[in-house]
């Protein structure tokens, strides 16, 4: 159960006058005080930026004067207003932990009372108010093969990674079937993947179902109370199981002005893919049945024909030049 | 803590602010942007300068509002019949628009390139040898043929809309009569035309007439001998000049090896004539109001101009035009410029004012979306001021209804990354750091390895045809343009190009920006902004299709571009660090794990892709994120104006004095460059000769 130190108020808007002050009372004012908070759901333990707003009425210029935010267990955090824009007193942006404990937490920002230019501005106080909650676990898997053969093994990426940046080197997750089975489990290297900031990588090899079809497995990691708390994570992904291949479609991809060979185009013929070779040609492995061939190159127009294969077949592709968008 | 657009109209006036929020504006005070705030057109309405009290601090026989198409061929035509001319921008450099066109001008009627043309002759410096590029046939008419072209009922483009049947009868017979001499007057004054080719958007559908402008590589930039240096047309892929804020195009087709073509060659050749002939300019100032000797009645007597300047982001420092010949540079806030004999308002469009353009389409009130040419015009280019102080004093207006009849007054370019998407830009020019990247261009075949999304994180439409968009209905004729017969075939005001048998078979609009613009769930009243719209794409896109996602293509600070781990984190991005992204992307991580369920099915439910192109998943980390955004790119309705471009009031009766040109004025639906020029020189024309005050 996380401490409570104010009564609940609307996030953000936080806001608590002090007892109203008798017109006829020229020497004492009045004070607003508010405090925002982002962001309002922080994970255990990560840094929380704040900045708390001081009006008076009559305005006053309270640069210098410090507010005390009151938080679990130790000495209140002393802040100092550092700008007054002719209505509101700021803080400026400052930094806070959150607490390593999930739930609910409302602080309290106090201004003392102060007197300023002969007017005596009563203490205000407003909640700050925000939740805590365990670092996430965020799991993507990548490389799966867009067709495996019944039976056969299959590799693919794992990457989990901490909302948090935690290191997650040696975690361990596991993998399960469409049944909710476990089929692989694994731990995550400590190498983490190129051009991101804390995905660590691990490539599992797995054995696809005996019967054809698109199945939806999943991996997922467990989630820890220990230390810093983290969910669970997991995310699926599908596994499109095919029969053995019967035939062989060779198709040339070339340039429809110069009769080039185009090396690096894809070939798709959904679930098989395959990409030219430096010749321009590619052989794909497909089960026999009515498919649509794409060919498709950078700058080029996708070629697309609808194929009926019955048999090993050979096939030519003449992709155009995309024009260039009108400019004008 | 971001500060995000809200929807206070103060944030709306100047769609190319900053978002700077109102809370910000009240804490900064009423100094700096305050002064820039209250200076914009919105407030020019409210002010009348009473005549005899005003105090001139300038005075000519013809001020020219905006030094762009329509006034720069204006200033050189009144100077050329003597009169003295001032031109005020409120930009920092010549040119507006033009300047970053591509320097199309379609003109005909028997102008003297397709009688050059037609002939088989060179250019007089020998640069134009290429061979011509259409028929004999295809460019032999007269005015009287390009004014039936300009004013067919008859013809329905591709998107089932008709460009020409509301053209304005009296405004286009004068265009057609005044192409040929428009042509001659600006070849010279150091424009160099190549051959001509097909007709630019909404240029007639039976002839060619369309030439774009060129100037030859050469060792150094020299107007007058006809040459660009090399760094001066701009490097491809690496960087633009203050010369050319786009680099210049290969322009050997239509002229010779080492041409090098865009609006630049016509933009920057106009200029160097009008500083040449002695025009002055008053530029980083902007037209507030236009003064006429009592509001609704009388001569036009001068306009009230404040000084708008812009300044460097990373220095601070003001930034200047490329030449300074005939500047007259004046601080002070508030100037009185007086006209002895004729105002002319080129003040260019309404596409960069929200509030003007959503008497058109409401929806287009979205304020993330900018006209064509925010970074090099800035925040006041295009923000329809010079219609609006026209309105002020009694102007009419016309053709209001024509932006809807071209097909790329407002569209989604297919360049990622960038706020300004129209305007390829890379770096070399001063305006460059005002948008951060140039953009990733992608041709629409490349968008089968990407998927879009609106402010909530779900796909809205075929992202293979999001950026697909007709071409302006003009010759060659053909059923893709929405024409029953091809090239010489169509035929002029025959009724069966608008039968609704051919219009079926020939119709081809996607509709893609409505859905872009639709209400969505986080689409609030009164203004139910769209928001943003972003592509979605994995690592293994950018390296299946090759695209350059660094800088300048791309900027890791100016919030149009992330990458991130996991899709989840992306999503978190995009909200903290987009200024228009309003609200959370709820939906992205479900839309793409849906995406990628598609792609092992093989096809999509929602928006049908498969047939068109091969699908891919999104799955290989880094995920990227880039804005996708719609452009209103040119505008068609305006003041109204008759053949000698004076303005029109309610009464059907010419202000005295004053003229317009350009997309300052409407009644007509032809694109681009040829439109603005004929109006300059006409309007010049016309100025020149009044008896003055």
């Amino acid at each position: 159960m996380a401490i409570s130190q104010a009564p609940t108020q609307p996030r953000n808007l936080g806001i608590s006058w002090d007892p109203m002050t008798s017109q006829t009372e020229k020497m004492r004012g009045h004070t607003m005080c508010a405090v925002d908070v982002s962001p309002e759901v922080v994970d255990a333990g990560a840094d929380m930026t704040l900045e708390a707003k001081v009006s008076c009425s009559p305005p006053c210029d309270l640069r210098g004067h410090a507010l005390l935010v009151k938080h679990a267990g130790a000495d209140p955090r002393r802040v100092e207003l550092t700008e007054f824009d002719g209505v509101t007193n700021r803080t400026g942006e400052f930094v806070m932990k959150a607490p390593v404990k999930p739930g609910e937490y409302a602080w309290l920002a106090v201004s003392p009372a102060v007197v300023k230019e002969g007017v005596s501005y009563v203490q205000a106080s407003a909640p700050i108010s925000f939740t805590v909650q365990p670092h996430t676990t965020l799991v993507v898997t990548w490389d799966t093969p867009s067709a495996v053969v019944i039976g056969e093994r299959f590799r693919l990426k794992v990457g989990i990674k901490c909302s948090n940046q935690c290191d997650f080197a040696n975690r361990e997750f596991g993998i399960y079937d469409h049944t909710g089975a476990q089929v692989g489990r694994s731990a995550l290297s400590g190498d983490r993947w190129p051009g991101t900031t804390g995905l660590h990588v691990a490539e599992v090899e797995l054995e696809a179902p005996a019967r054809e079809g698109l199945y939806t497995w999943s991996v997922s990691s467990a989630g820890s109370d220990a230390g810093i708390p983290h969910t669970e994570g997991s995310i699926s992904f599908g596994v499109q199981v095919v029969s053995h291949p019967e035939c062989r479609v060779t198709v040339e991809a070339v340039d429809k002005d110069s009769q080039m060979p185009l090396s690096g185009a894809r070939v798709v013929m959904h679930p098989y893919k395959a990409i030219t070779d430096e010749h321009g040609v590619a052989e794909v492995l497909v089960a026999k049945g009515t498919y649509k061939l794409f060919v498709s190159q950078t700058h080029y127009m996708t070629f697309g024909v609808p194929v009926d294969v019955t048999a090993d077949m050979k096939t030519r592709a003449e992709l155009e030049l995309e024009p260039v968008p009108e400019r004008n | 803590m971001a500060r995000k657009r809200d929807s206070d109209p103060e944030d709306r006036k100047l769609q190319g602010e900053k978002a700077v929020s109102r809370r910000d504006f009240v804490k900064k005070g009423a100094a700096g942007v305050g002064a820039a705030v209250l200076s914009t057109s919105g407030t020019a309405l409210a002010q009348v300068s009473p005549v005899n009290a005003i105090q001139w601090n300038y005075e000519a026989d013809v001020v020219i509002i905006g030094g762009g198409c329509t006034g720069l061929p204006a200033a050189i035509r009144a100077r050329d019949l003597g009169a003295s001319v001032i031109i005020v921008d409120q930009n920092f450099d010549l040119g507006g628009k033009m300047l970053h066109s591509g320097g199309q001008v379609s003109f005909g009627g028997g102008d003297p390139l397709q009688l050059r043309d037609i002939a088989g002759e060179n250019d007089r410096e020998g640069f134009v040898t290429a061979p011509r590029r259409q028929s004999v046939e295809e460019l032999t008419e007269d005015p009287d043929f390009l004014f039936r072209d300009h004013t067919d009922w008859s013809v329905m483009d591709a998107a089932a809309q008709a460009p020409y049947r509301y053209n304005e009868r009296d405004l286009h017979r004068a265009y057609a009569d005044n192409c040929s001499a428009t042509r001659e007057f600006l070849m010279a004054n150091y424009v160099r035309f190549g051959r001509i080719f097909g007709t630019h958007g909404n240029g007639g559908m039976s002839r060619a007439r369309r030439a774009v402008t060129f100037l030859m590589e050469g060792a150094t930039t020299d107007i007058k001998k006809g040459t660009v240096s090399k760094k001066d047309a701009g490097i491809p892929k690496v960087s633009s000049s203050h010369f050319a804020p786009r680099v210049m195009e290969d322009g050997s087709f239509v002229a010779s090896k080492g041409a090098r073509a865009n609006g630049a060659a016509l933009s920057r050749c106009l200029e160097f004539a009008a500083r040449e002939k002695g025009v002055r300019f008053i530029l980083n100032r902007h037209m507030d109001e236009i003064i006429r000797e009592q509001q609704f009645s009388g001569r036009v007597v001068g306009i009230r101009a404040s000084y708008s300047p812009r300044f460097a982001p990373e220095t601070g420092r003001r930034l200047e035009s490329l030449w300074q010949d005939g500047n007259v540079d004046d601080r002070t806030e508030t100037i009185y410029i007086r006209a002895r004999k004729a105002i002319i308002i080129g003040a260019g469009g309404h596409g960069a004012n929200p509030q003007f353009r959503s008497m058109f389409y409401p929806a287009f009130r979205e304020p993330a979306f900018v006209s064509s040419g925010w970074a090099l015009l800035g925040p006041r280019g295009q923000d329809a001021s010079g219609i609006i102080a026209g309105m002020r004093i009694g102007a009419n207006l016309a053709g209001m209804q024509q932006n809807i009849s071209y097909a790329s007054t407002f569209h989604i370019p297919g360049n990622l990354a960038t706020r300004d998407p129209y305007t390829d830009m890379l770096p070399g020019h001063p305006t460059f750091s005002f948008r951060g990247s140039t953009g990733i261009n992608l041709p629409d075949a490349s968008f089968q390895h990407l998927i879009v999304v609106n402010q909530v994180g779900k796909r809205f439409f075929n992202e293979m045809l999001i950026t697909t968009r007709q071409g302006g209905a003009a010759f060659p004729a053909d059923p893709r343009k929405g024409q029953p017969k091809s090239g010489l075939d169509h035929v002029q005001m025959d009724w069966r190009n608008a039968s609704v048998a051919n219009i079926k078979a020939t119709y081809r609009e996607p509709n893609s920006i409505h859905a872009a613009l639709a209400m969505n769930e986080g689409s609030k009243a009164p203004d139910f902004f769209s928001g943003p719209i972003w592509t979605i794409f994995d690592r293994a896109a950018v390296e299946r299709d090759k695209w350059n996602i660094d800088p300048p293509f791309t900027s890791p600070t100016n919030g149009f571009f992330f990458s991130a781990d996991t899709i989840q984190e992306l999503a978190e991005k995009i909200h903290r660090g987009h200024e228009f992204q309003r609200i959370p992307l709820t939906y992205l991580v479900e839309t793409v794990a849906k995406w990628n369920s598609y792609v092992d099915k093989g096809s999509d439910p929602e928006f049908a892709r498969g047939p068109d192109a091969p699908m891919y998943k999104i799955e290989k980390p880094p995920f990227y994120a880039a804005t996708l955004n719609a452009v209103w790119h040119d505008s068609y309705g305006g003041l109204r104006i008759n053949g000698r471009a004076q303005v029109i009031d309610m009464q059907g009766d010419p202000i005295p004095g004053l003229y317009a040109g350009g997309e300052s004025s409407g009644g007509g639906n032809q694109h681009g460059l040829g439109r603005a020029l004929v109006h300059g020189y006409i309007a010049g024309t016309n100025a020149a000769k009044e008896p003055g005050n």
